[in-house]
C-alpha cells in the first residue's frame, strides 16, 4: 500500500517539476514577462522576510540623521536610500511598506474582482429584471462619492489594514460588474454558448466554462489597472489619516508624508513612487504574457512562429 | 411511411420587438413563423428551404425548444413537447440535437476537441470526468472522418470542413434520434459542401438518424432529402416529395427558387428562362392579410391579396396557392 502511494507521489512530483520547468522555459521566451515575474518574486520574498532583510526598524527615529540623501546622491552607506524627516531609514520603510501595499492591492483586487465579476456574469446572463436590479445598484454606487463612503466607514469602524481592504473593495467592484456584463452580453449570443445550451449544459456550467474563460483577457487587464489604482487609493486614505496607522507603513503613506519635503528632499517621494511604478510595470509585463499564454489561438500562433524559425 | 418522429401542427413563433407609440402602446410582434404544419417520419430527411428571414431556422429551433412556440403544438414521438421547460427540455436534448451553420462560431475556441465532443456526455451524467470519454470521443471522431490525434487540439487548428465534422461529432455524442441541421454547409467552400452532405448521408444510414435539413439553396438539399418543404416569410408554401418539387414545382415561389439553381450543362442553362422575382418581402411585424408572396408573384390575382391560401393537396403535392391548378395547367399566364 505504502509503496504504491509512494510511487504515485514521486510521479506527481516529477510531473510537478517538469511543469514548473516548462512554465519557466516558456516564460523565458518572453523576456519582458520574465523580468516582470522575477521582480514580483523578489518583491514577494522581500515582503515576507522584511524583518530579516531590513537594516533598521522602519519606525525607529533618529533626529540627528534626519533628511539624509541616498548613498548615490551624496549620502552615506549607512542609509543606502537616505532618511526621512524623522530620521527613519527609507530602505527599511520601503521593505516593510511592500507588505502592506502588496497585501492591500492584491486583496482588494481579488475581493472586488470576484464579487464584481460574479455580479456582472449573473446580470449579463440572466438579463431581464435581475440585470436591471444589479445594474441600478451599480449605477447608484457609482454616483455616490466613493471617498465619502470610505471616510464614513473608516470613521465608524476605525482605521486598520483589514478595514482599508474592505472599504476599497466595496468601492471598487462596480467597474468589474460593468465590464463583465458588457462582455457577457456579446459572448452569450455566440453560437458556442447556444451549442452548450442545446447540448444540455446547465447555466452554471455555461457561465463558468464557456463565458468566463472568454472574458479573461479584458478582466486581467482591468485587474492590473485596478491594482495600480488601489495602491494609490490606499495612499490617499493613509494621507488623510484613515488608512494605515503609524508605526505601520506603506508606500502610499510614505509618498503622502514625503510630499511636504518634495523641494529639498526629493527622495522621500521618488523612492516609494518608483517602487509603486516598478511593481505595477512588472505586474503589467507578467500579465501580458499570461494573457497570451491563456489564449489558445495566440499560443498556437507563437508555436507556429517558433516552428517556422527552425 | 412509419409513425412521425416529429409532428408540427400550426406552429407560430412571434418575437416581441418593442412597443409602438411614445407611451408604450401595443406590444409589436414579429411574426417569424406563422401556422406551419408538417411531419417528419422516422428515418426520413426533410429539407426545409427558404431565403434569409423566412423563418426556417426559427422553426428548427422551436422544434428543439430553443425558442418558445406562440401557438401550435410540437410532438416528438407522439409526445407533446410544446410546453416542456427546464429539466424536461434538458432531457429531451439527449434525443434531438442541432448541427450549426457556422463551424467557426459554434466551437468554443478555448476548449479542446475532447472537451467539445465529451461535454454532452458530461452534462448528462454519462461520464464523471472529461478524460473518461477519451476512447468514446476518438470513436466519434473516427465516425466523422477525423484522425484520433485531433482529440487534444483546439478548434482553430482545423479548417472549416474539419470543424463542421467536429460539430457533427458533438451532435452525435448523445446518440440522438433526430438532428436539426441548420444550414450545415452554407458557410463552407463548395468543394467541401459535398463532402459534408455525403458524410451526413452516411451517418444517417449507419446510425438510423432522422434529419430536418435546413438550407437556403435547393441544390444542396436535393441530394440528401426525401421530401422538401419550402418556406416563405414565415409560412410553408409547398411541401412534397423531392422529385416532385424538382420536376413539377407548383408554387410560383418554388418555381422561382428552382430557376435560380444552376444546371451543369451550358446548352440547357442558356435556353432556360430565369424567373427573376421583383418586389419586397412583406414586413414580418405587420404581415399582409393575403398570400405572403403576393407582392412579388407573377401570377397575382385580386383574391391573393385578400385571402391567405391554406396548404392543400394538389396532385399529391401540398401547395399553399389559390391558383396552383390553373398555373400547372397553363391557364394562368405570368405577367
Amino acid at each position: 500500500m505504502a509503496s504504491v502511494s509512494d510511487v504515485g507521489l514521486t510521479i506527481g512530483r516529477t510531473a510537478n517539476k517538469s511543469r514548473t520547468r516548462s512554465f519557466l522555459g516558456e516564460l523565458w521566451q518572453d523576456k519582458a514577462g520574465f523580468i516582470g515575474f522575477a521582480f514580483l518574486v523578489i518583491l514577494l520574498v522581500v515582503a515576507t522576510l522584511a524583518p530579516l532583510i531590513a537594516p533598521y526598524d522602519p519606525a525607529s527615529q533618529s533626529l540627528v540623521d534626519r533628511l539624509q540623501p541616498p548613498a548615490f546622491a551624496g549620502g552615506t552607506s549607512a542609509h543606502l536610500l537616505g532618511t526621512d524627516n524623522l530620521g527613519r531609514d527609507v530602505l527599511s520603510r520601503i521593505i516593510h511598506g511592500a507588505r502592506v501595499s502588496m497585501l492591500v492591492g492584491v486583496a482588494v483586487v481579488f475581493l472586488s474582482g470576484t464579487f464584481g465579476v460574479v455580479m456582472g456574469l449573473v446580470a449579463g446572463y440572466k438579463g431581464g429584471r435581475t440585470d436591471s436590479i444589479i445594474m441600478r445598484v451599480v449605477d447608484t454606487q457609482v454616483a455616490f462619492p466613493g471617498l465619502l463612503l470610505a471616510l464614513v466607514i473608516l470613521t465608524v469602524v476605525g482605521p486598520s489594514v483589514p478595514t482599508v481592504i474592505l472599504v476599497l473593495a466595496i468601492n471598487g467592484w462596480m467597474v468589474y460588474a460593468r465590464v463583465t456584463r458588457g462582455t457577457v452580453l456579446s459572448v452569450r449570443e455566440s453560437e458556442y454558448v447556444e451549442a452548450a445550451e442545446i447540448v444540455g449544459a446547465r447555466p452554471r456550467r455555461i457561465i463558468f466554462k464557456h463565458i468566463l474563460p472568454n472574458l479573461s483577457a479584458p478582466l486581467l487587464t482591468l485587474g492590473i489597472l485596478e491594482f495600480a489604482r488601489i495602491v494609490l487609493a490606499e495612499a490617499a486614505l493613509s494621507f488623510l489619516g484613515l488608512g494605515v496607522q503609524p508605526p505601520q507603513t506603506s508606500w502610499g503613506l510614505d509618498v503622502a508624508t514625503g510630499r511636504d519635503y518634495i523641494f529639498n528632499s526629493w527622495w522621500l517621494v521618488t523612492i516609494p513612487g518608483v517602487a509603486i511604478a516598478l511593481t505595477v510595470l512588472s505586474v503589467n509585463m507578467f500579465a501580458s504574457w499570461l494573457r497570451i499564454q491563456a489564449d489558445p489561438l495566440e499560443r498556437e500562433k507563437r508555436f507556429a512562429a517558433g516552428q517556422g524559425a527552425v | 411511411m412509419s409513425e412521425p418522429i416529429i409532428s408540427v401542427d400550426g406552429l407560430s413563433v412571434r418575437f416581441p420587438v418593442g412597443r409602438s407609440g411614445f407611451w408604450g402602446g401595443k406590444q409589436r410582434l414579429l411574426h417569424a413563423v406563422d401556422g406551419v404544419s408538417f411531419d417528419v417520419a422516422r428515418g426520413e430527411v426533410l429539407g426545409l428551404v427558404g431565403e434569409s428571414g423566412s423563418g426556417k431556422s426559427t422553426t428548427g429551433r422551436a422544434i428543439l425548444r430553443r425558442v418558445d412556440a406562440s401557438e401550435g403544438t410540437i410532438r416528438f414521438k407522439g409526445e407533446d413537447i410544446t410546453h416542456k421547460t427546464g429539466e424536461e427540455v434538458r432531457r429531451l436534448r439527449r434525443h434531438m440535437q442541432l448541427v450549426f451553420q457556422d463551424p467557426y462560431g459554434s466551437l468554443n475556441p478555448r476548449q479542446s476537441v475532447l472537451e467539445i465532443v465529451a461535454e454532452p456526455l458530461l452534462v448528462h451524467g454519462m461520464i464523471d470526468r472529461i478524460s473518461d470519454a477519451r476512447d468514446q470521443v476518438v470513436e466519434f471522431l473516427d465516425l466523422v472522418g477525423m484522425p484520433p490525434d485531433a482529440v487534444d487540439r483546439h478548434p482553430h487548428a482545423f479548417s472549416g470542413g474539419q470543424r463542421q465534422r467536429i460539430g457533427i461529432a458533438r451532435a452525435l455524442a448523445l446518440r440522438p434520434d433526430f438532428i436539426v441541421a441548420d444550414e450545415p454547409v452554407s458557410a463552407l467552400d463548395v468543394s467541401i459542401q459535398a463532402q459534408i452532405v455525403n458524410l451526413m448521408q452516411e451517418l444517417k444510414d449507419e446510425l438510423g438518424l432522422t434529419y430536418l435539413f435546413i438550407a437556403h439553396d435547393l441544390s444542396v438539399v436535393r441530394h440528401i432529402s426525401n421530401r422538401i418543404a419550402i418556406m416563405y416569410a414565415g409560412r410553408l408554401v409547398e411541401i412534397a416529395d423531392r422529385d416532385a418539387v424538382y420536376e413539377t414545382p407548383m408554387h410560383p415561389y418554388t418555381k422561382a427558387l428552382l430557376s435560380a439553381v444552376p444546371i451543369p450543362d451550358p446548352a440547357v442553362e442558356k435556353q432556360r428562362q430565369r424567373i427573376v422575382v421583383q418586389g419586397e418581402i412583406p414586413d414580418p411585424v405587420d404581415p399582409p392579410p393575403g398570400c405572403r408572396f403576393a407582392s412579388r408573384c407573377a401570377y397575382r390575382q385580386d383574391r391573393c391579396v385578400e385571402e391567405s391560401p391554406e396548404l392543400r393537396d394538389v396532385d399529391g403535392q401540398q401547395v399553399a396557392c389559390h391558383f396552383a391548378e390553373q398555373i400547372a395547367a397553363g391557364d394562368l399566364v405570368a405577367r
